[in-house]
């Protein structure tokens, strides 16, 4: 049931993801920074939220090989938007194990602009 | 009969009276803006394309502008040269990067909700997005242009034709961009603002800047009103971003502080 669920959820993703064109996107500033041509999802842990405008911010820390890990800065749309798809601030809480649909930053280092989040009860919430 | 005409005549003395009062007091505005407002239709939506996630801002309000020499040419060269930082990864800092005000009109653009707020003699506009505020003092005469210090929303002055506000603004400052446009300290802004329906908002806009423009610049703002929304804090403390020596935005996955 729990893997149907998550199913489910990369399923939207996916379709969320191929639907609405010729909608404008809110950014408060240009997001040319991340990669639109990649998108990748992480699965770790929660170490900060920052309910902060113009944008969200979640830092997310992502297992790796050999006992490594790396923290992901993650960037959200506003919180008002946010709120708009049903977040509220504590929607995701430091300790949470979360999955993230991002679109990786284009310099290499670890961060990108979020699609969504899937949280570990199956729950997917839009992240732009 | 003559205690009739008494009551007649005390009745017409009130309603002159009435009349006499709303009209030099101003209390007679002819409709009501207070409220929430939404651009309309509306701007967000929750399916988006990547491409649509990445594109800025709002869709154009208006016709491309047409501007003067060499303003016109600067305006294509620095299409071309933020196109191609975007292309590169390391777009150009606007105002907003810099949590700077949108300053007026671009404040209408309202991509977070505006509150407005009526008095007899003055409309607030106060937007959600960095907490701007505008002030319009209504039937007050625009001050002599020596008078009014350059600032982000200039000084703005109304007055009702019939059911419109007619909004004029002067001394924004030349640093302060609606849709990347030049402008000159002489620029005038004017608004109209009226309602369509009891819940729908219109302004048309219009810049003059003969020295800037070819012709006056008009748009058109349409909003909603959202009776059950409750306009949020905004303090623009997102500390990802840096802008360097070029003009480039930085990310830093750290918070700067």
């Amino acid at each position: 049931m729990k893997h149907e669920v998550k199913m489910l959820a990369r399923i939207l993703v996916l379709l969320t993801a191929s639907l609405g064109a010729g909608q404008e996107a809110l950014a408060h500033h240009s997001f040319a920074m991340f990669d639109k041509s990649k998108f990748i999802t992480i699965s770790g842990t929660v170490r900060k939220i920052e309910w902060a405008n113009p944008h969200a911010y979640l830092q997310v820390q992502v297992p790796g090989s050999n006992g490594t890990s790396t923290l992901y800065a993650i960037e959200c749309s506003s919180p008002n938007e946010l709120s708009r798809w049903g977040w509220k601030f504590n929607s995701v809480k430091v300790g949470d194990q979360i999955s993230v649909g991002i679109y990786p930053l284009r310099n290499g280092q670890p961060g990108g602009l979020l699609f969504s989040v899937t949280l570990a009860n199956g729950t997917v919430l839009k992240g732009n | 009969m003559k205690r009739y005409g008494l009551r007649n005549l005390h009745l017409r003395g009130g309603i002159v009276a009435t009349l006499i009062l709303a009209a030099s007091s101003g209390i007679a505005a002819p409709v009501d803006f207070s409220g929430v407002w939404e651009r309309y239709p509306p701007l967000h939506n929750p399916a988006l394309t990547p491409e649509a996630i990445f594109a800025e801002g709002a869709p154009m309000p208006g016709a491309k502008p047409r501007l003067r020499e060499p303003f016109a040419t600067q305006y294509e060269a620095l299409e071309k040269k933020s196109a191609a930082a975007e292309e590169s990864g390391q777009p150009l800092a606007d105002a907003g990067i810099r949590c700077l005000p949108s300053g007026v009109p671009a404040m209408m653009t309202a991509i977070l909700p505006l509150e407005i707020v009526q008095r007899r003699d003055e409309l607030l506009i106060l937007a959600e997005e960095l907490a701007e505020i505008r002030r319009i003092y209504i039937n007050e005469k625009m001050p002599p242009a020596g008078e009014i210090a350059p600032s982000y929303h200039g000084y703005s002055v109304a007055h009702w034709e019939g059911a419109t506000l007619v909004i004029q603004t002067q001394g924004i400052r030349e640093d302060v961009r609606f849709l990347d446009m030049p402008h000159s300290a002489d620029m005038r802004v004017t608004e109209r603002l009226r309602l369509t329906a009891p819940d729908m908002l219109e302004e048309q806009g219009t810049l003059e800047d003969p020295a800037v423009l070819v012709a006056p610049y008009r748009f058109t703002f349409k909003y909603k009103r959202n009776s059950t929304y409750k306009v949020a804090e905004y303090v623009c403390d997102d500390n990802h971003y840096d802008v360097n020596g070029t003009g480039s935005v930085i990310f830093h996955s750290e918070p700067k502080r």
